[in-house]
């Protein structure tokens, strides 16, 4: 890449300027005030967008004799693989200064932005080939920037290192918030287990409950059937004696059949008798008759008090029988009613039973969920402390990289400073590098400016040499704080760095320079 | 620096961290290593946590 054209309307203090450029080195000379520092920013102008010098847009406008211009332009024609030109025209109405931007015919509607340029090309990254040296005395803390560390770590490993120790800080965070949710679910379920144990306590006494009620159960039963055993003996014993009395009438009915036939015989023994037609024989035998009849007849007598008593007894037997029988439907009616009420509350007991049983095997579940997630929770916790270690890893690679990267660029600054063949205290260190581009003031605050500015642009231009892809160089008067054998030693320097850049670009207010350059423009005052 | 010349980096860091490792075990961390932080430059967290978890066996001796 390098600059072919730039062309200057109403920019500054310049009307119309038209310059060209070559490969190689590109020296501009001119007196204080010429406009060499203008040109420099009207070239970064155009490249960035943004006004190096941090003046207002509308200052950038020429004040001729006629008062300040309404319309001015900075164009820029680079040769690259696709060649670029850039207008950036700053436009002034009603006091107000506004800009336009337009890359190789297109509209750029974001005028600062180097990314909506690099958007509008079917090449990207171009101006990443172009290092603009603005200010040399300026110290390197620019370099501390993150979009610096992002592009070295681009450059140094194949990943954007910045995103990857992001992306373990996420990871970490990740890490930690799922742990937090593990742990918000670990105690919800903790405080589940804690009412299931209260109902484990319920279960076991409903179960003491079930017991005692089956027990009672087994009572009544027991009585139930014993009151039932006394109710059914109480009935034979009155069939036993209903019996007997049954038995004890038929034979009092024979007896007093046979009384009957008797009598009958007495009568006709007084017959006989009376008749004297009884044989002796006969009547022995009549007599022997009688006297049995009135001992049968004794007989009927007490079996007649007897039955008398007997169907006493028996009406006594029926009576107290009835009640007894009452008695015990009464009871058993009543151990009926206390089975049905036991009975109930023990289905009761066991349907709570049943359910308690869930609630202890919903705690099992939760038991084991408890321990899945305490399992979780011990991996998670692994896990962060593996990351945590990684990412400390990680930080040593890049740091690695990083500090290797400087030892190279130490290595380069000191070969440039060999080029320069001059007897110099300066000794550039891996130290003083870090240390300028942290910000941090150590032994090179004790360099003179030329030493301070020296060791500026040679880290600079070693930096550039690392990260190999710069071909565009643009400084800005270099030398100027250098006597005259370290100006001829430093040019002597950029001409041997024409390898590493296609163009160098280069302002200076000295007229005498020996030294042989592609292209030297010298401005008028 | 490719891919090669960030793994040599890392064994070297490895050496320098866990001098007791042995040559199988820094290679084959080192391998995951680059893995984890391909992932991470990708963004995919939840994927680098999963390399994690399929390996702790192994990285659990750098902790």
């Amino acid at each position: 890449m390098r600059i072919n054209k730039l062309e200057l309307k109403n920019f500054r203090k310049f009307k119309n300027l038209r310059l060209e450029f070559k490969p190689g080195i590109n020296l501009i000379t001119g007196l204080n005030g010429s406009g060499k520092t203008t040109l420099l920013n009207a070239i970064g102008f155009a490249i960035y967008g943004d006004l190096v010098n941090g003046t207002n847009l509308r200052d950038n406008l020429r004040y001729g004799q006629k008062g300040q211009s309404k319309v001015g332009f900075v164009n820029l024609d680079i040769i690259n693989s696709v060649n670029l030109n850039i207008t950036r025209k700053i436009r002034l109405k009603d006091k107000i200064a506004s800009q336009w931007t337009v890359c190789n015919g297109n509209f750029i509607p974001s005028h600062s932005d180097i990314s909506e340029i690099e958007q509008s090309l079917p090449q990207k990254d171009v101006f990443f080939e172009i290092a603009y040296i603005d200010n040399i005395r300026q110290d390197l803390t620019d370099l501390n920037k993150k979009d610096f560390r992002q592009t070295l770590s681009r450059k140094m490993l194949p990943w954007d290192m910045q995103k990857v120790l992001d992306n373990t800080k996420a990871l970490s965070l990740y890490l930690d918030t799922k742990e937090n949710e593990l742990k918000r679910i670990l105690d919800g379920k903790k405080e589940e287990i804690k009412e299931l144990i209260s109902k484990e306590d319920l279960v076991s006494s409903l179960k003491d409950e079930h017991k005692e009620l089956s027990n009672k159960i087994e009572e009544i039963q027991k009585t139930k059937e014993e009151l039932e055993k006394r109710r059914i003996s109480g009935e034979k014993y009155e069939k036993y004696a209903s019996g007997s009395l049954e038995q004890m009438e038929k034979t009092l009915k024979q007896i007093q059949r046979l009384v009957g036939k008797l009598k009958i015989g007495q009568y006709i023994h007084k017959d006989f008798i009376e008749e004297k037609i009884v044989s002796s024989t006969l009547n022995s035998y009549l007599n022997e008759y009688i006297e049995k009849v009135s001992f049968l007849y004794t007989q009927i007598q007490e079996i007649g008090a007897l039955l008398r008593k007997i169907t006493q007894i028996q009406t006594d037997l029926q009576n107290e029988r009835q009640k007894a029988e009452k008695d015990l439907i009464m009871k058993i009616n009543d151990q009926n009613r206390n089975l049905a009420y036991t009975v109930a509350k023990l289905e009761t007991i066991s349907h709570q039973i049943s359910i308690s049983e869930q609630y202890l095997e919903e705690k099992q579940k939760i038991n084991r969920v408890i321990m899945e997630r305490q399992n979780d929770i011990e991996k998670y916790r692994t896990d962060i402390v593996i990351a945590e270690r990684l990412r400390g890893l990680i930080t040593s690679m890049w740091n690695g990289s990083i500090s290797s990267f400087f030892r190279r660029i130490e290595n380069r600054s000191n070969e440039l400073l060999k080029l320069l063949k001059i007897d110099v205290c300066l000794q550039i260190t891996e130290e003083e590098i870090v240390a300028n581009i942290e910000g941090i003031k150590t032994d090179s605050a004790l360099f003179s400016a030329g030493e301070e500015g020296l060791f500026n642009i040679l880290v600079r231009i070693a930096i550039l040499q690392e990260l190999g892809q710069t071909s565009l160089l643009i400084l800005e008067d270099p030398i100027a704080h250098f006597d005259q054998v370290r100006t001829k030693s430093f040019l002597s320097m950029l001409n041997s760095l024409k390898n590493d850049f296609s163009q160098i670009i280069m302002t200076s207010h000295s007229f005498d320079l020996e030294f042989d350059v592609e292209n030297r423009i010298v401005l008028d005052p | 620096m490719n891919k090669v010349d960030a793994k040599r980096l890392l064994i070297s860091i490895l050496e320098k961290e866990i001098p007791d490792l042995t040559k199988e075990h820094k290679h084959k961390i080192t391998e995951i290593l680059l893995d984890y932080i391909s992932l991470l430059n990708d963004g995919k967290i939840e994927k680098a946590n999963e390399l994690i978890r399929q390996n702790r066996d192994k990285l659990e001796m750098l902790v």
